[in-house]
């Protein structure tokens, strides 16, 4: 029992920060390539709820930073002025899928001030925003990624298992050409051989592809291994005999035994691919500025001087943590009490 | 016996196919290999065209690969483009560079998480339930983002140099001062590598050791008088390692991949920034010779998990 | 394509078989599972063959041919008259209506995931018998043959007894009524008295819907009860064919009387 609800947890964290990367624009306090050239390099704005006066107030307020004067990049607080916090406020336009317009956003401050919950970076975008835009990019890169992968995991090892003899043989080898090169080397000599500099669409349709290359190979094992078992069992034996073709006997009772498989394997991969798609974005080789990825929002961190003077540019790192350890909780729950898949 | 040279000859057939894989790598890249070396104004069009011969570029692919292997066999790994001089005179030292991390780190791992997992399989449940939690957060942490974080810890600590292989002074140490810089520079890298991998590592040895220890014999062995600590390491143990071997393989190949993005963020002059480089310049043979020696190791590396697990347990010569 | 006038639901001609190991088509070794060697036999209509012989006998694999699992070496199936070896595509699987089989584990062989209605109409469904409503309808009057309540049709195979799910199997079998039912030791995982209760539900199902039975068994209650014939297998060979009685009270080969030993 405490295993189901531990599972209800992690699955509603993990729904929800999909549903926060697919709404980016309205939980995004800020665009993700707005620059705020007076507050670069900005310390996370505090969120107070005492004023200078000693008063508790209901609302928690922040006050406007300035730049000190003569000091370039260090702020203080003007604490003339409170700025309340307040949510589905009218901020930036914004427009969703290029078809919905709006102006709401899920929480925010009147201007002149600004609410940088993670801080800025040296162009003074606001972090968080961009984090959560960069939610979108590396989670749907790396969902879809690991759907691509499965699908062609399962089709291959759907290939091996009915037709078997040197079919078979020939695609076995070949997963095992794949396994046998370590994965981010091929991940990135994959990406390597093609062209680097591309619109945004391309990149992430490349970005996509070779993510979904390199990972195809372990599934499709799994899978054939699933099916070839499948194939064995007196009752698939028996649709067979009774007069069922390939195909049927196929559909209808060797592929709802992969469900579980599948299950299983889609919660161990998304992580790994949005793991994938983060490494190589880190590295520059994913999607191309300003379009964000969590990876691209940490690659400056590398320079660890940046790291030094400006620790916030670390939060999304803890930020994410949530989000794969949900995943992990998932994969150790499936895999120890394999629920079956009509949950 | 038989086994053994069995799967010698399957790791010299595996390495052929990554040989060829990497050589359609190398001419299905868009772009003709010298291009690069033309915009170079220090290659004069002399060696670009003695270049070119070199590989034979204007024959047919399969003749290609063939002088291409060949060339690989007798120690010529082609020309660097943005280096302007041939691959293999520089190639030794990243080479050596990531080996030395790399196998330290995978020692290393295996050394702790042994202890670490046994414990763990053995000890109450507050102990084994709080190793749990501080491995599963480990593990939710991706490499770049546990190597960032690390990186920050060090750098408030200062008690560790960040980043490079080897302090500005180094030729001026002795031996023993330069061996102990070394270490210095390679104690964090390492310690990213070892806690990337700990907690699938220790996972699985907790997990193979809790199983063994479930069996009757040991039961037997306990209600029988023999002490705890024996019967743990002289009879769980080595039966728990049998499910383990082929990790080392899996941990080989593993940290390999870690140790690239490890090595440019730690700027460990290794394999991982020249490759890195090499892809953003498309100096391609240089890509392709990454790619051929860290399969090199990992294969090799697998080969002899494989042959220490062919040593440990003979059943294994069934198959 | 018919072959005589006598309406035989099955005749097999000089079957031969060996196994090959995978990908070479070497000839397996010893141990591996015994071929077929030279096999023929004939059933009537409406008639029961019983076959037995001790395991490795070659009695699954000449199953497994006559179901089309296995491809025989040489040699001629003719169900219901029809050439099975040399049928392609659609007509092949028309020839597969003709004969059915319940297996001896109705455990495994029954869907764990599917309905009862769905298990027995599935053959319907297969091979396009009717539209949704005969098939509903056949599916139901031969739930009521094989002695089920209707109340069964949305149970699961888990919840039935053994005895029940063999019921299940019959009925999923005789659903296309096909004219030969091939009966694979359906009775030995079964209490006896169950035994009992389901011989009979096979003789009077054979009377009332005419379908021949090939019963392959090495059970003598089944083989006394059910059978027109006896044939005896050893070696991949049948070394005998006779009328029951004759066979029970005159054997001839070693091997007959070997079994009919051990049986009794």
């Amino acid at each position: 029992m405490r295993h189901l609800s531990l599972l209800r947890i992690s699955v509603a964290v993990i729904a929800s920060f999909y549903l926060v990367a697919i709404a980016a624009e309205f939980f995004a306090p800020y665009g993700f390539a707005v620059s705020d050239r007076e507050h670069t390099n900005c310390p996370p704005t505090r969120i107070h709820v005492v004023d200078e006066s000693g008063h508790w107030h209901l609302r928690p307020f922040v006050y406007r930073y300035v730049e000190l004067p003569g000091e370039l990049e260090s702020y203080q607080e003007v604490r003339s002025q409170r700025y309340p916090l307040e949510f589905f406020i009218q901020g930036a336009k914004y427009k969703f899928a290029n078809i919905l317009s709006g102006r709401r956003h899920l929480f925010g401050v009147a201007s002149p001030a600004s609410i940088f919950i993670f801080g800025t970076d040296e162009y003074g975008r606001d972090q968080l925003s961009r984090f959560i835009y960069g939610a979108r990019i590396s989670l749907i890169v790396g969902t879809l990624a690991a759907a691509v992968a499965l699908f062609i995991g399962l089709g291959v090892g759907a290939l091996c298992g009915t037709f078997g003899g040197w079919v078979d043989v020939v695609i076995m080898r070949f997963t095992e050409l794949f396994m046998a090169l370590p994965w981010l080397y091929l991940l990135l000599a994959v990406r390597a051989i093609l062209p680097l500099r591309t619109s945004a669409s391309v990149s992430l349709l490349i970005l996509l592809s070779v993510v979904a290359l390199v990972g195809w190979a372990k599934p499709a094992r799994l899978f054939r291994g699933v099916i070839l078992s499948a194939q064995e069992l007196d009752f698939v034996v028996a649709a067979s005999v009774i007069g069922g073709g390939k195909w049927y006997v196929f559909r209808r009772h060797v592929l709802p035994q992969t469900g579980s498989l599948l299950l299983t394997q889609a919660a161990l991969l998304i992580p790994q691919f949005v793991i994938a798609e983060v490494t190589l974005s880190f590295l520059g080789l994913g999607v191309g500025e300003p379009i964000p990825s969590w990876g691209s929002i940490l690659a400056p961190l590398a320079r660890y001087e940046s790291l030094a003077l400006h620790w916030w540019l670390v939060l999304p790192v803890c930020a994410v943590v949530p989000l794969f350890f949900s995943y992990h909780e998932v994969t150790s729950i499936l895999q120890r009490d394999d629920i079956p898949p009509m949950m | 016996m038989k086994y053994v040279l069995h799967r010698i000859a399957h790791t010299v057939v595996l390495l052929l196919a990554v040989s060829i894989f990497s050589f359609l790598l190398l001419t299905l890249a868009p772009g003709k290999p010298f291009d690069e070396m033309r915009t170079n104004p220090q290659v004069s069009s002399a060696t670009i065209a003695a270049e070119r011969m070199r590989y034979g570029l204007d024959r047919p692919i399969v003749e290609r690969y063939f002088y291409w292997g060949k060339g690989l066999l007798h120690g010529d790994a082609g020309f660097s483009f943005s280096y302007g001089m041939d691959v293999r005179s520089f190639i030794w030292a990243p080479t050596r560079n990531t080996l030395l991390l790399t196998i330290t780190a995978t020692i290393l791992a295996w050394l702790i998480s042994i202890p670490i997992g046994i414990w763990c399989a053995t000890s109450n449940g507050a102990i084994d339930r709080v190793t749990g939690l501080a491995t599963s957060l480990l593990v939710s942490l991706p490499e770049p983002f546990l190597a960032l974080c690390l990186l920050y810890v060090a750098l408030r600590l200062k008690y560790t140099p960040i980043g490079g292989m080897s302090s500005l002074d180094f030729d001026a140490f002795s031996i023993g001062g330069k061996v102990l810089d070394l270490m210095r520079h390679l104690f964090l890298p390492v310690l990213i590598l070892v806690f990337a991998i700990l907690p699938v590592l220790v996972r699985h040895i907790r997990a193979s050791m809790l199983d063994v220890l479930r069996a009757p014999y040991i039961e037997a062995a306990r209600l029988g008088g023999v002490r705890r600590m024996r019967v743990i390491w002289r009879l769980a143990a080595p039966a728990a390692a049998n499910p383990i071997f082929p990790f080392v393989g899996f941990s080989i190949g593993y940290l390999l991949s870690v140790s690239l993005i490890v090595e440019v963020i730690m700027q460990w002059p290794g394999l991982g920034p020249l490759f890195l480089e090499s892809i953003y310049s498309r100096d391609l043979f240089v890509v392709v010779d990454v790619v051929l020696l860290s399969t090199l190791f990992m294969v090799v590396g697998n080969l002899i998990a494989d042959l220490l697990l062919y040593w440990n347990d003979p059943r294994i010569r069934l198959s | 394509m018919s072959v005589e006038a006598a309406a035989l639901a099955l005749r097999v001609s000089n079957l031969n078989f060996q196994y090959k190991k995978r990908l070479t088509g070497e000839i397996a070794g010893i141990g591996a599972a015994a071929g077929l060697a030279d096999i023929s036999f004939e059933i009537s209509a409406g008639e029961t063959l019983s076959i037995v012989g001790k395991s490795g006998s070659g009695k699954s694999t000449l199953v497994k041919c006559i179901v089309g699992l296995v491809r025989p070496d040489s040699g001629d199936i003719f169900i219901a008259r029809m050439d099975y070896l040399h049928a392609a595509g659609p007509a092949r699987k028309a020839i597969r209506r003709k004969v059915q089989a319940v297996f001896q584990d109705s455990a495994s062989s029954l869907s764990p995931r599917m309905t009862v209605e769905e298990i027995i109409s599935e053959p319907l469904a297969i091979h396009r018998v009717g539209n949704a409503q005969s098939r509903r309808e056949r599916t139901r009057s031969v739930i009521d043959a094989v002695g089920l309540p209707y109340s069964f049709l949305t149970r699961r195979s888990a919840e039935l007894s053994g005895g029940q799910r063999q019921r299940v199997a019959i009925a999923r079998a005789l659903s296309v009524e096909p004219e030969l039912l091939i009966l694979d030791e359906p009775l030995t995982a079964l209490d006896l008295s169950i035994k009992a209760q389901l011989s009979n539900l096979l003789a009077e199902l054979q009377e009332q819907f005419g379908v021949a039975y090939l019963h392959i068994s090495h059970d003598l209650f089944g083989v006394a009860a059910l059978s027109d014939r006896v044939a005896v297998m050893h070696g991949g060979r049948i070394v005998e064919n006779a009328d029951r009685t004759a066979l029970f009270t005159n054997p001839v080969h070693l091997e007959t009387r070997s079994l009919l030993a051990e049986m009794l």
